[in-house]
């Protein structure tokens, strides 16, 4: 091949990047996502400020990402109708006051706390409800699922012999006699977990719930 | 060789397109790439400088702009943004709302993109099947609904599966694929490999049984080698559980587990079957009636014996005693198991029957004592309920109460002595009632109303200073205060009525105490689900503003008036909120019925009507005829989105025509009877409340001595006048053509024989005023209509005359919560013609010429006959056919009616059930047609009485009338009327 095939090949290497850019710059530029529906749950929006109000205020306590966040919100969403349908005590004062309180101390200054209050489009009257809806929610599942059953004793063995390691300190294992009221509460609070992990999952088997995140 | 030149160029450059591509490719990318999370703190703040909607090529929805609260020179707050999706959303025609922000110029340029809904509407099964394609649409419908939102459906191969899975296709595969077809409509196809079936290839049961396992096995109609069905599997297990319960083992429990083999040819199936206890329950004591013990210890039916049944079925066995009057009796039970045996015992000790002796009471002045014992509702020899005496003694006090006597007191002693031998006990009572002083009010006040709206409260308290003080009333006002409250948009308002007595001076000072709470007001009103109907016609019917209280009666009034126009088969309104505590959205959902609606139907009509016998001589006689009908109907709904709408109606009914000299009926037995009519109505029209209805109608009909057709249009135009009255006002232009005339050729009115064909051009005005609760079958209320038209000939009629008929009917339940209906009805009509000249014409149409060579001129002033008043039958005066009322004035000598201008019709009918859905009524009805206004006289009324059935169908009451004449008469010719007349129809008869 000759000059004359070098300059051909790089006319058309010219011709096509010319042709890519045009093209490319003549697709509508895409800015930043500032917000958008994630989910649906039982009719209600669950918006990506929804899921950054989650994470930035740490409303759920073991930090997860923003999947995680999204998973509790729909399940959290589902349960509030559920106990929105009962007659639930209120949470005092102070107690929402304290979780504020809390809430606030996660900021290094207040108006750090301000500037993300903005960042998710939330007022602190709108926080306090969220926190008073969680106190509700926690007080509905108490209510409801608050009495499990008195395990037997050989459950609470079985139990014991299953998560030994719990109830070790360095490698010698506590006697069961002496760690029975333990074993028998981390039991019960694990029957009471497994119950309302059952009825959650049913609350969403009977609602409708769109997660838009896994179009992705 | 090189066959690329990859080194540098004279310049020391690399050529361009080298330096150039990865620049270009990756700026490219970045601005293609799906947009990335931003730190929204960057934009917050900065003036938004442009915003665009991107619907993705689908069309946006009327006033979806304004539903964007982030406007152009506003500062960009994610409180608006998050406000604005909600907003979008809200309208239910996007399944994804994203907003994108980029810098520009100094400030922010937002981007809303939204994805359409896809709806499926089509689902297209394609593969090897297996099943029934209802099957897996069902199953689909079942789960998703009819129209499911592609999104909803990411389990819908799932699905499938299961329902494959259920009738032992273990392998199922399923591959789903949407396609879309535009407008946001999707088909899915659903590609489908089913797979072999399944086999049973070993069968288990797991629990104690009662029968050898191949004896189970054969009564569940298992086999080896059978295919596996779980919906018949479970079929047969329920039924075989309920064999075991029939037999006493009420808590059986059965199911079934299923392990597919890999090669997904075979099953292992496992039976549950644990029988539990044979149960036997046995009764001890005193006797109780069998079907008592069941209804009262439902073990059998509710197929448990746990604790909570046993107790409630002791308590309610007691309840039982005590009403019976045994208030000593104990009931206990017992347990006792053995070897898979449970007997439960039930002790039963009724006590002695206690009988209600003497009843005294003292004390008392306001009340007369028949009040009191009333209110006590025990009386003298009764059995003694004591829970039903506490009941009566609490209403007693609670009657002092309400009157004002807040001190009241009523106090009971009980003396119970034996009673005669062989009986029990006698209880006699002496009540004692402390009146006290009767309490007035003082004063009246409201605390802790909004300012704005306390005057508004105050208007809704009944209750005044001075008056005397009832308990009941100040309550109902609480209750007006809290409505009025509500209907401001006070949605968690509560109200409590404090009453401050003073003991010195006996009077009452009355405090409303309200806690409102917050107004919500309405910030936008969204609108969605229409396609036709224009926003602007829901808009229009909507009373809910935004900026005004979200009123819970506006919402209700919005939904009741949105029903009304009919174009919704379904209206959703709902109030949405996103983080205010005073504002919401209201949204508007709506579902339109089809715009094309279409009716058909069918029936008959069984009366007795007159016909022109031969064997009479040409008189007119009365025959039970049977006339099959039937209708269709089309319609447009919607026409160019603002409800407006045309409709057709035809009708015909097969009926012998009215011709001379035919006594069998059986004359040109057809369609003689028809109504063509077609209606544009405008509701609304020129932008008033009212409705504008134009209709055209050809029509002919069979008349007891003449047949009629008649063609015309009619312009009318009707207002509501509050919601039970109306009124309206028309003009009708018809042409009408009298022909089987009946008449006696030498009494026949003059403007029939000159006037067979006639132009009639009428105004017409018509008031309405409707309370009945039911207007296919009143129990209670009123209807008064007041029709009045004008026909002159210098608007185009041929004739003139003037013409008013009133209708009152007035419907009353007897006795109060009876459910015997009294119903009266008063009609009264009269006329007048406008003397006019006119040639007179022989039979054959040809003048009849005057002496002096003129045709013959007369003067006619009678109304034609398809204006003229005509009475009896099924709905007037139910002794009498069809048009068969009337005297020798109205009647001619052959007994055909002429009609008249005058008419009087009083009706009177009790109504009352007999057994389920059929009734009885009696009635009696008088009336008469006057040939002239002159001549109307109430001592010429002839009556009609007699009794008739009802059955309540769906379609309404059907009716069966039987009315015998009070006075019959002989006609001119000698004939003398019929002494009964049937009418068989639908509807009651007024």
């Amino acid at each position: 091949m000759g000059c004359d095939g070098f300059r051909r090949i790089r006319a058309w290497h010219r011709l096509t990047a010319f042709t890519v850019a045009s093209c490319l710059l003549a697709l509508p530029a895409r800015g930043d996502i500032i917000d958008r529906v994630l989910a649906v749950a039982g009719g209600d929006l669950i918006l990506l400020s929804d899921v950054q109000t989650v994470t930035i205020f740490g409303l759920l306590p073991d930090a997860p990402d923003e999947t995680d966040a999204l998973t509790w919100l729909i399940d959290r969403t589902l349960t509030l109708a559920e106990v929105n349908r009962f007659i639930v005590p209120e949470p005092e004062a102070g107690v929402i006051d304290a979780d504020l309180a809390d809430i606030r101390g996660r900021f290094s200054t207040p108006e750090e706390f301000q500037r993300a209050l903005a960042a998710v489009g939330m007022t602190e009257t709108e926080l306090a409800r969220v926190v008073r809806d969680n106190r509700r929610i926690d007080s509905y599942l108490r209510q409801r699922f608050g009495s499990a059953l008195q395990p037997t004793e050989a459950a609470l063995a079985r139990y014991y012999r299953d998560y030994v390691d719990r109830y070790s300190v360095g490698e010698v294992a506590a006697s069961f006699d002496r760690v029975r009221a333990q074993v028998q509460r981390d039991l019960q609070e694990e029957r009471r977990q497994a119950l309302i992990a059952d009825w959650v999952d049913r609350l969403r088997l009977r609602a409708t719930v769109i997660r838009l995140d896994e179009d992705e | 060789m090189v066959l690329v030149d990859r080194s540098p160029g004279p310049t020391g450059r690399r050529p361009w397109a080298a330096r150039c591509l990865p620049i270009l490719v990756l700026g490219g990318w970045l601005s293609y790439a799906p947009g990335a999370v931003a730190d929204v703190r960057d934009y917050l703040g900065l003036p938004i400088v442009e915003v665009n909607l991107d619907f993705d090529g689908t069309e946006p929805p009327p006033g979806s702009d304004e539903l964007v609260v982030t406007r152009v020179g506003t500062p960009l707050s994610m409180a608006d943004v998050r406000e604005s999706i909600w907003h979008l959303f809200s309208l239910a025609r996007f399944s994804d709302v994203r907003v994108d922000a980029s810098p520009r110029g100094g400030g922010v340029a937002l981007q809303y993109e939204l994805t359409p809904v896809r709806i499926v509407d089509r689902l297209a099964f394609r593969g090897d099947l297996k099943l029934a394609r209802r099957r897996l649409r069902e199953a689909i419908d079942e789960r998703y609904g009819a129209r499911p939102q592609f999104d909803q459906m990411a389990d819908v191969a799932e699905v499938l599966r299961g329902v494959y899975s259920d009738e032992g296709y273990l392998k199922a595969r399923i591959a789903t694929s949407p396609i879309d077809r535009g407008g946001g409509l999707t088909t899915l196809d659903l590609e489908v490999s089913a797979g072999e079936r399944a086999r049973l290839a070993t069968l288990t049961i797991d629990g104690p049984v009662l029968q050898p396992e191949p004896v189970i096995f054969r009564r569940l109609n298992l086999r080896i080698g059978e295919y596996y069905a779980r919906e018949a599997l479970e079929r047969r297990l329920a039924d075989y559980a309920d064999n075991l319960r029939d037999r006493g083992y009420f808590e059986v429990v059965v199911g079934h587990a299923i392990a597919g083999r890999s090669d997904g040819r075979q099953i292992d199936l496992t039976l549950t079957i644990d029988p539990g206890s044979r149960v036997s329950v046995e009764f001890e004591g005193d006797p109780l009636p069998s079907e008592i013990r069941e209804t009262l210890v439902p073990v059998a039916q509710e197929s448990s014996v746990d604790e909570d049944l046993l107790e409630d079925s002791s308590r309610r066995l007691l309840d039982y005693l005590w009403r019976l009057g045994f208030p000593r009796a104990v009931v206990d039970y017992r347990r006792t198991a053995a070897d898979l045996e449970l007997r439960i015992v039930f002790h039963v000790d009724q006590g002695p029957l206690v009988r209600v002796g003497r009843i005294e009471i003292e004390g008392y002045e306001t009340f007369p004592r028949s009040v009191l014992e009333d209110r006590l509702g025990v009386a003298s020899g009764d059995p003694f309920v004591e829970a039903s005496f506490a009941v009566g003694v609490a209403a007693m006090a609670e009657a002092y109460r309400e009157a004002g006597y807040s001190d009241a007191r009523v106090e009971t002693q009980v003396v119970e002595e034996p009673g005669p031998s062989g009986s029990g006990p006698i209880a006699h009572f002496r009540i004692t009632v402390t009146e006290g002083p009767r309490q007035r009010v003082r004063s009246i006040s409201i605390e802790g109303a909004p300012k704005s709206v306390s005057t508004r409260l105050e208007g809704a308290i009944t209750a005044g200073a001075g008056e005397a003080y009832e308990r009941s009333i100040a309550l109902a006002d609480r209750d007006a205060i809290l409505q009025e409250l509500l209907s401001l948009g006070y949605e968690s308002a509560s109200v409590r009525v404090d009453a401050s007595f003073d003991p010195d001076t006996h009077q009452v000072d009355l405090i409303y105490v309200i806690e409102a709470g917050a107004q919500i007001l309405v910030e936008h009103v969204l609108i969605a689900g229409q396609f036709r109907v224009s926003a602007a016609t829901i808009r229009r019917e909507l009373t809910l503003v935004p900026g005004q209280p979200l009123s819970q009666d506006r919402l209700a009034e919005s939904r009741r008036r949105l029903s009304a126009l009919g174009l919704f088969r379904r209206i959703r309104i709902t109030d949405i909120s996103h983080g205010s505590d005073t504002r919401r959205d209201v949204l508007v959902a709506v579902e339109e019925a089809p715009a094309t609606t279409l009716g058909y139907g069918g029936g008959f009509e069984v009366g007795t009507r007159l016909r022109q016998g031969r064997a009479a001589g040409g008189f007119a006689v009365e025959r039970i005829e049977f006339a099959p009908r039937g209708f269709f109907e089309i319609g447009r709904r919607n026409l160019w989105g603002k409800n407006r709408s045309v409709d057709l109606f035809v009708r015909a009914s097969l009926r012998s025509r009215n011709e001379r000299e035919v006594d069998d009926g059986s004359g040109e037995f057809g369609l003689n009877e028809y109504r063509v009519l077609g209606t544009f109505r405008e509701p609304r029209a020129f932008g008033s409340a009212a409705e504008l209805l134009v209709s055209t109608f050809l029509e002919q009909s069979i008349r007891s001595s003449f047949s009629l057709r008649q063609r015309g249009v009619r312009v009318e135009w009707r207002r509501p006048l509050g919601s039970t009255a109306s009124l309206s006002g028309g003009y009708t232009f018809n042409k009408d053509r009298l022909f089987d005339e009946q008449f006696n050729a030498e009494e026949e009115r003059l403007i029939d024989r000159l006037f067979p064909g006639i132009a009639l051009s009428t105004f017409s005005g018509t008031f309405i005023r409707d309370s009945r609760d039911d207007p296919f079958e009143p129990t209670r209320g009123e209807l008064l209509s007041v029709d009045t038209g004008l026909a002159g000939r210098t608007i185009g009629s041929e004739v003139g005359f003037a013409k008013m008929l009133m209708h009152a009917f007035l419907y009353r339940r007897l006795g109060g919560s009876s459910s015997v209906v009294y119903a009266t009805g008063l009609r009264v009509g009269l006329a007048a013609g406008f003397p006019r000249t006119a040639k007179v014409t022989d039979d054959a149409g040809n003048f009849v010429l005057a002496s002096n060579g003129q045709p013959l001129e007369t003067v006619v002033q009678d109304l034609p006959a398809s204006e003229r008043f005509f009475a009896g039958g099924s709905t007037t005066v139910r002794g009498f056919a069809l048009d068969r009322l009337g005297d020798e004035s109205t009647i001619d000598q052959n007994g055909f009616p002429q009609g008249g201008n005058g008419l009087i019709i009083i009706n009177n009918e009790l109504r009352f059930p007999v057994w389920g859905n059929v009734g009885a009524v009696a009635f009696l009805d008088v009336g008469n047609v006057f040939e002239t206004v002159s001549t109307m006289e109430l001592g010429r009324l002839r009556g009609g009485a007699g009794f008739g059935l009802r059955y309540r169908s769906p379609i309404g009451p059907i009716r069966i009338d039987l009315g015998f004449k009070l006075d019959r008469r002989d006609f001119g010719s000698g004939t003398r009327e019929g002494l009964t007349a049937l009418h068989v129809s639908i509807g009651q008869a007024f």
